[in-house]
This record gives C-alpha cells, sequence and structure tokens, in this order.
C-alpha cells in the first residue's frame, strides 16, 4: 500500500507480503476527495432545503414584510397606513378617528 | 423572521385563521399589522386601532419587525374582557417565539391566547334559579 507522508503520521501501514503496490494518489485526487466531494454534497443540501422557498417566491406567493400587512376583518386602507408610520401630522383616519384616544385603549407593549 | 423576509401565503392564512378563531372565542374583533411602525410605536399603533371599523371592540397586534417591536392594541369595551395584564401575557408569549425566529407560530399563539383569555365566561350561580332547576 501506497502511503504518503500525512497518512503514514496518521496511520501507519505497510502493504502486505504478496499484495500489489498501489500508486500514490495525486494532490487533485486529494483536493476533489477532501474539498470537493464534501462542497458538492453541501450544496446539494442546501438546494433541496432552499427548494420550496425558490419555487415559492418564482411563484410570486410570498408577501414582503418590509410593506405594512393587514390581517383581520377590517380591510385597512393602505394610505392610512403609510400616513401613520411615517409620522405624518395630516394622517387621513377613517372610521372611530374621533374617539382615538390613548386614554381609551389598553394593551401592552413590548420589544424583543 | 426578521424585516426584509417574507410571509408565505400558507404563514399569513395561519394567522388570518387566529384572527378568526380568537374573534369567534372572545366575541371581539381581532385585527393584525404587520410592517413599520414609526419613531413612535405605540402612538402609531393607537391610531391604527383607530382607523378599525369599531375601535372599542377592536384587539389589534400590531409587529414591527425591523425595530423589533411588539404592540397590542385593546379599545374600551375589549378591555373589559381582556385586560392589560391578559395583553403582557399574550405579548410575552409571542416574543419568546419571535426571539427564536418563529414569527407565525407566534403570533398564532398569542392570538389565540388573546381569543381564550378575552372570552368571557358565563356566571352560573348568577343565573335565575328557574333556568337552574328547569
Amino acid at each position: 500500500m501506497a502511503v504518503n507522508d500525512l497518512v503514514s503520521m496518521l496511520v501507519p501501514g505497510e502493504t502486505f507480503p504478496g499484495w500489489p503496490d498501489v500508486q500514490s494518489p495525486s494532490v487533485i485526487f486529494w483536493l476533489v476527495l477532501l474539498v470537493g466531494i464534501p462542497v458538492t454534497v453541501l450544496l446539494i443540501v442546501s438546494l433541496i432545503g432552499m427548494g420550496p422557498t425558490l419555487i415559492r417566491s418564482a411563484r410570486g406567493e410570498q408577501v414582503a414584510v418590509d410593506e405594512s400587512v393587514w390581517l383581520g376583518p377590517d380591510a385597512q386602507p393602505r394610505a392610512v397606513t403609510a400616513a401613520a408610520t411615517a409620522g405624518s401630522a395630516a394622517r387621513e383616519l377613517t372610521p372611530g378617528d374621533a374617539t382615538a384616544s390613548a386614554a381609551s385603549t389598553g394593551g401592552a407593549s413590548e420589544r424583543w | 423572521m426578521s424585516a426584509g423576509d417574507s410571509l408565505t401565503v400558507a404563514e399569513t392564512a395561519a394567522i388570518d385563521r387566529a384572527l378568526a378563531d380568537a374573534a369567534r372565542a372572545s366575541g371581539l374583533v381581532f385585527n393584525a399589522h404587520i410592517g413599520p411602525l414609526g419613531a413612535d410605536p405605540r402612538a402609531t399603533a393607537t391610531e391604527l386601532h383607530a382607523a378599525t371599523a369599531e375601535p372599542t371592540r377592536t384587539v389589534l397586534v400590531a409587529v414591527d419587525l425591523g425595530q423589533h417591536v411588539l404592540e397590542i392594541v385593546t379599545g374600551h369595551q375589549a378591555g373589559h374582557g381582556l385586560t392589560d395584564g391578559d395583553c403582557q401575557l399574550a405579548a410575552l408569549t409571542m416574543i419568546s417565539s419571535f426571539r427564536d425566529g418563529e414569527f407565525t407560530s407566534g403570533m398564532v399563539a398569542g392570538i389565540q391566547q388573546l381569543g381564550e383569555l378575552g372570552r368571557s365566561l358565563p356566571i352560573l350561580h348568577a343565573r335565575d334559579a328557574k333556568d337552574i332547576s328547569a
């Protein structure tokens, strides 16, 4: 068995009597074995993991959360959200605007 | 999930379903707003809440993923069944999931919790004696 310097430090080996000598592998072989194959496997696993997301993205089934998203029975006009989040003084609030005040509301605030 | 990420249709549907379930359980109106809340998140959330159709009965869960802010706003009438302490409890449930990157499940769990806590249970001992014996 042909043993290079690196392997011989880890596994001291010798060819059994009568066994054919094996040629020492090239540097390219070691690179492919130790780098090329793991990287290829990693890429394949990553693609499998990201596949569903990429497919959904290609189909346009995602909603970017940079934009305001309203969920629930009240279909909120975009203008209201945009004005409110921009901090504009001239906000165009619709129903219930007159009753809007911090004193009449409760709830909770949290940060993470 | 953070700002710049996306919600899938399935995720928005799950949150929508949780809002509907919470509304059914509590008799209140539940809305969720996911997006920027500006420099004063509480004030913005309160104004968004006021712009809903029935602000007094409405519970608004507003999340700003960019600033990592969660605001729960309850109207005057909704506040009778759903106290600030209840909202705080649900908010803690939600942010503990958000910290783990579980946005949708956190939203669903928190909204369900709000729906359960907002449910006004019937007071059996206050019922008419005739109703009980019948």
